[in-house]
């Protein structure tokens, strides 16, 4: 099918002119001690901080800015004063056995913090700058993943629960995308888009505000510097700066804020395997920082074999959060129906045949509408709504519109049995496995003990020819 | 054959008041981003920028502009690059072994100009510079191809030309490189986007190799104007990124295979309308004497509004008022465009899934109106708790 659900609710978004609900459940975690950052870069100064305005949920935020970034000593002092506050919370955060969460408004914002971490950690000037940068890493790190609980930005928060009525990328711009969610009553919905796209939301300020505002109070203040003026003449000057900086940081503040309130009171029940995830969270938490500890150094860039590693992680979080998700979230199931992963059908004719003395074999058909299935022969798929039973797909045949599905039981079936006849199932291809990533981190460690022949030194290794099949058509047939 | 002096005062009559813009490499990448937009090829065509007629055309404020302090970095970064016979940007390709110790020879192009002459103005002085700059960069790119050991390594900001949709353009790309050993020069880009490895910006990153490209394209042109018609295989689709060491004023060399986007310029600078005649032809069917000066003539030329275009063009603000007002599906994004493409806009849409008015026009409407309304019904089931 062509037509997604995704699409229907942004088409219904843009019809109501309000945004719609894309989850019936809360699918990410709000930590009543999260920390909410929003910072200003200088344009073109990709590993500098402006101003920061930092603080908990709900309270008002801590400022602090410099004059120019580019002058590395104040530079040093504002991150000193982020790191202070970064290694007291995740102290905290460590005592009491749980996760840091840091809130920023956008994946922007993210992506800063990332160039800050990646810059910082290797800091050899400063001890409390270079901890910023390793704390910051922790996050930062842990935003690629997928379920993570860590780095939110708001905009995806606020993505993974609502959609608007246009272009994905145009949710990025966090205002906009509240003007969506909550819009203005006496206004053309639209037009006020158009007005809040013009509010920075991101990390750096307006081009013509810069060119216009900014830069000459920086100037002004660079002169006075360099003038050897006295320092309260450059306090002057630098609060001006500040002044000027204010207004732009604070409604990104305020909006990231209100993005955390409206998830915070959605009126929505949190997804079960929320917790599992957080579990997750929390225990990769606990290990960076014993490593940290430890003394082990954080690489700019990881090594094959770490790479190997790290690649499986995400390759493990991806298929957990997606099975979590489609496991608790209504909608995320009828989606999956929508593109064939999921499917849902009607018990047709069961049966047991014996096989041997104790041993049987539980089958049972089921039919389906679907226009669009993705299953093929030998596919395993649990049942959503107990995933105890566990089956595999041994037959399929499609008539007409109907398609026919033979399973046979591989698990539950003692615990749940044969489903009754007329019953209607949903079957999932998976559910979350916990465990699955320490037995592949054994698994890898077995096999990268030897680096292999592709990331070492020397002469690629000659192999012994292996004898082909006598038939190769048939060896592939049988694959199948 | 028309002469330089008719062909240009027939693209002034086109731009009515409006004065006459080079759109550089940037100009001519933005084109091939958006091939189906005539818009942007005819203001193009007739050298207007996208922010000037946001600005000067409809009397809007225009959103392109870089900040002053990004503009600053960008520009230390790379006059430092270049300062003193370009001894940063040798360091960096003899550091990557692309050329050896002694392979140091620089032209900087812009050092031949002249200094204004008693009797000629400051627009002579400069036309005559550029005239000078491209015979300068042809004299260097002859003695390339025909193997003279004295062929510098490096040749910063050469004059080129590209042939824009029948109008001749020039563009000056960075630096031009070329060890004694190879045949012929690859273009450099220089750019202050900070290299992050694999999590550089990808539309950095994007925009980058598309002004190489320009460059690679414009190389070709001028290696076929010195006589040779092998210029693929001389000139290869490949350029050499530098990019910003992230906190530092260092640059890094990422040499980028540009096959695809010079491909897509190719295509775009072939594309209709092919030439002057066809945009004359265009404008003429909307009214006598139409310039593009007009807003009226120019919000009549059709557009092709993309979500992305405001990562590039000046004019999308505008073009997606106008995409609102005609209910165009792509304002919900482009694979929205591609599937509700049956129904041709948002309000059709709606009338089919609502099932208002007459019933589907066509086959593929009605196909579009069973699968909307099925969908809308799995829709209703879940957020009604089902």
């Amino acid at each position: 099918m062509a037509v997604e659900l995704s699409l229907m609710a942004r088409l219904l978004a843009y019809e109501q002119r309000c945004s719609q609900p894309i989850s019936s459940h809360r699918l990410v975690a709000v930590r009543l001690d999260a920390q909410v950052l929003s910072v200003l870069a200088m344009a073109g100064e990709d590993t500098t901080i402006h101003m920061a305005a930092c603080g908990e949920l709900g309270a008002k935020p801590s400022l602090r800015s410099v004059p120019d970034p580019r002058v590395r000593d104040q530079q040093y002092q504002l991150f000193e004063w982020l790191g202070k506050r970064f290694d007291n919370y995740f102290r905290r955060c460590r005592a009491a056995g749980t996760y840091p969460q840091i809130w920023v408004s956008s994946s922007a914002a993210a992506s800063h913090l990332d160039t800050l971490a990646d810059r910082l950690r290797f800091n050899k000037n400063n001890d409390e700058v270079r901890r910023f940068g390793e704390l910051l890493t922790y996050c930062t790190e842990r935003f690629p993943i997928a379920g993570q609980q860590t780095l939110q930005t708001a905009t995806s928060a606020l993505n993974l629960h609502w959609i608007t009525g246009q272009d994905q990328s145009e949710d990025e711009h966090l205002l906009t995308l509240l003007t969506w969610l909550d819009p203005p009553n006496d206004q053309n919905l639209l037009a006020a888009v158009a007005n809040a796209e013009r509010v920075p939301m991101g990390v750096k300020t307006d081009p013509d505000y810069d060119r216009d505002v900014l830069l000459p109070l920086v100037i002004s203040y660079n002169e006075s510097r360099r003038a050897g003026s006295s320092q309260a003449l450059l306090d002057a000057k630098a609060q001006l700066i500040h002044n000027a900086l204010e207004p732009v940081v604070i409604p990104i503040f305020k909006a990231t804020q209100r993005a955390i309130a409206m998830l915070a009171d959605i009126a929505r029940p949190p997804l079960p395997g929320l917790r599992d995830l957080e579990h997750r969270e929390a225990e990769e938490f606990a290990g960076f920082m014993e490593a940290r500890d430890r003394g082990y150094h954080l690489p700019l860039r990881d090594s094959a074999k770490l790479a190997a590693f790290r690649l499986t992680a995400r390759e493990d979080a991806i298929q957990n959060t997606e099975a979590t998700i489609r496991l608790g979230d209504r909608m995320a199931r009828a989606a999956g129906r929508l593109n064939g992963f999921v499917v849902r059908g009607e018990v047709l004719d069961r049966g047991r045949s014996r096989l041997a003395p104790r041993r049987f074999r539980y089958e049972f058909s089921m039919s389906t509408v679907q226009r669009v299935l993705r299953i093929r022969l030998r596919d395993e798929l649990q049942w959503a709504d107990d995933p105890r039973l566990r089956v595999i797909v041994t037959d399929i045949n499609r008539s007409g519109r109907r398609t026919s599905i033979r399973c046979e039981i591989l698990n539950g079936q003692r615990s749940i049995g044969l489903p009754e006849i007329g019953t209607v199932l949903e079957m999932i291809p998976s559910t979350p496995d916990w465990s699955r990533l320490i037995r592949e981190r054994g698994n890898l460690k077995a096999k990268l003990g030897v680096t292999p022949w592709t990331h070492a030194q020397g002469e690629i290794p000659v192999l012994a020819a292996r004898k082909a099949p006598d038939d190769p058509l048939a060896a592939v047939e049988a694959l199948r | 054959m028309n002469s330089p002096a008719d062909m240009q005062a027939r693209l002034a009559r086109l731009r009515g008041a409006l004065p006459a813009e080079e759109p550089g490499a940037r100009g001519i990448e933005r084109v091939a981003r958006n091939p189906a937009c005539t818009r942007l090829r005819a203001l193009t065509i007739v050298s207007i920028t996208p922010a000037s007629a946001v600005k000067d055309v409809y009397g809007e404020t225009a959103s392109e502009g870089q900040s002053p302090f990004a503009l600053a970095a960008g520009n230390r970064f790379e006059e430092d690059l270049f300062a003193n016979g370009a001894a940063k940007l040798l360091e960096l390709y003899v550091s990557a072994g692309r050329l050896e110790a002694q392979e140091c020879k620089v032209v900087v192009v812009p050092d031949h100009d002249r200094s204004l002459q008693g009797g000629a103005s400051r627009n002579q002085s400069i036309q005559r510079n550029i005239a000078l700059r491209r015979n300068l960069t042809r004299q260097l790119l002859n003695l390339k191809l025909n193997g003279d050991r004295r062929a510098p390594n490096i040749i910063i900001k050469p004059r080129l030309s590209v042939s824009l949709l029948g109008v001749e353009h020039d563009v000056e790309p960075d630096a031009l490189v070329s060890a004694d050993s190879e045949r012929f020069y690859r273009p450099v880009e220089v750019k202050s986007y900070p290299d992050r490895a694999g999590k550089t910006d990808l539309a950095d990153i994007r925009s980058a190799c598309r002004q190489a490209a320009v460059g690679v394209v414009a190389l070709r042109l001028a290696v076929r104007s010195l006589g040779l018609l092998t210029h693929d295989e001389i000139v290869p689709a490949i350029a050499d990124l530098v990019l910003k060491i992230p906190g530092y004023s260092a640059g890094s060399l990422r040499p980028m295979t540009l096959t695809g986007e010079v491909d897509s310029l190719d295509r775009a600078l072939n594309e209709a309308p092919r030439n002057l005649e066809e945009l004359e032809a265009l404008l003429a069917d909307i009214t006598p004497n139409a310039t593009l000066s007009d807003p009226k003539i120019l919000d009549s030329i059709p557009n092709n509004y993309l979500p992305d275009c405001r990562e590039y063009c000046a004019l999308a603000l505008h073009c997606k008022q106008e995409a609102v007002s005609t209910g165009n599906p792509v304002l919900l994004g482009k694979r929205a465009s591609e599937e509700l493409a049956a129904a041709g806009s948002l309000g059709r849409t709606l009338d089919l899934l609502r099932s208002r008015e007459q019933p589907a026009r066509t086959e593929a409407e009605a196909i579009l109106k069973a699968e909307l309304q099925d969908v809308f019904q799995d829709y209703q089931e879940v957020v009604n708790g089902r």
